[in-house]
């Protein structure tokens, strides 16, 4: 053992490399209905990074600035309308997922349990996903 | 003469600023009932708390993996996972809600905290491979601290002209370190949260819930962007 610390490099330990880089947005609408009993889901894709390779990650939104902040998880708003009930206000999850060795997926989903008409309703917004990925100290 | 900052990430390596170092490194796996609460533990070992990241998926290949806690509201019939750290053990803290028992994969590996200076197990254990590799670009870190978040919100000036790569957890009040990965995106929210600019990082204080307030971010900010 040693103190890792005291090191600028050290071949005892592990590190992290870097991989690549891209931006992957994700354009969240209003308009749209919502199926009854249904789901609207919003996507979009990046191919990016080596096989399993980590993912250190920004997102933000232009709904509230564009304050990025590290996580592949954005928590955001819309109003849907459901019957005639107006402005009723909508969390989306914006979740940043690996569906294949190489490939991103942001998504977000609106369901709609309501046993009601729904509409998305609130201000279109563009998520915004900065992402680097390093080689994983597992490969 | 020493290296222009700005410049100092198109280094694969520079002598001026340190190379991340992996101090602690497990996998294993959990085995998730449908609706279970449990929350495993695996000792790390170690004579301090490690800043954790974990990568977690539903196969031994990690084919297809996961940030922890990357699902969240994403499907009612999905699995997540997520970890915590504490003076002894990992603490893990799996959803499965597929209605069927799951087998959850898990890597982590962490870092030293920056107040802590002490002994820790090598992990670059493949002897044959190379410690160090002109191929890669290594990540450069620029500064790890804490920002202590019981009063008001801290703010680190980098001063770097772009928007550099971070990690952060939050540590509560008994100790236990969290990573962060989920981003409020409303300021009315009032939740805790690293703002990230060209020049400087905001560490928001939030309202914190349940019987441990944090009382730190703990970060690493690195040259590369």
């Amino acid at each position: 053992m040693t103190k890792p610390e005291m090191f600028i490099s050290t071949s005892d330990y592990a590190t992290l490399k870097n991989d690549n880089s891209g931006i992957l947005q994700l354009y969240i609408p209003t308009g749209d209905s919502v199926p009854i009993g249904g789901r609207t889901t919003y996507e979009s894709f990046i191919d990016i990074g080596q096989r399993n390779a980590g993912l250190r990650v920004q997102n933000a939104t232009d709904l509230y600035g564009n304050d990025y902040s590290p996580g592949t998880t954005l928590i955001t708003y819309t109003t849907v309308t459901i019957d005639v009930f107006t402005g009723v206000l909508q969390t989306l999850y914006v979740n940043l997922e690996r569906i294949s060795p190489t490939r991103l997926r942001a998504y977000t989903n609106i369901d709609n349990n309501t046993g009601l008409s729904m509409t998305i309703t609130g201000t279109p917004q563009t998520v915004t996903f900065d992402i680097n990925t390093f080689l994983s100290p597992f490969n | 003469m020493p290296a222009i900052l700005t410049n100092a990430r198109n280094f694969r390596k520079n002598s001026d600023y340190p190379l991340d170092k992996i101090v602690y490194m497990n996998s294993g796996s959990i085995v998730v009932p449908d609706g279970s609460l449990s929350t495993p533990t695996v000792p790390h070992e170690l004579t301090f708390t490690p800043l954790c990241i974990l990568k977690w998926s539903l196969t031994p290949d990690f084919s297809v993996s996961y940030n922890a806690q990357s699902n969240l509201g994403g499907d009612l019939t999905v699995c997540d996972l997520s970890v915590q750290t504490n003076a002894s053990d990992l603490v893990f803290f799996p959803f499965n809600n597929t209605g069927s028992t799951q087998t959850l994969y898990w890597q982590v590996y962490g870092f030293m905290p920056s107040n802590v200076n002490e002994d820790a197990p090598f992990t670059a254990t493949i002897a044959g491979g190379f410690s160090y590799n002109s191929d890669f670009n290594y990540t450069k870190l620029l500064v790890k601290d804490i920002a202590d978040v019981t009063g008001s919100t801290q703010i680190y000036s980098h001063l770097l002209g772009y928007r550099p790569q971070m990690e952060c957890w939050l540590e509560r009040s008994d100790g236990q370190i969290i990573y962060v990965n989920v981003n409020n995106a409303d300021p009315a929210d009032q939740t805790y949260r690293p703002i990230i600019t060209t020049t400087q990082i905001q560490f928001i204080k939030g309202v914190s819930l349940g019987p441990f307030p944090y009382t730190n971010y703990h970060y690493r900010v690195y040259l590369d962007d």
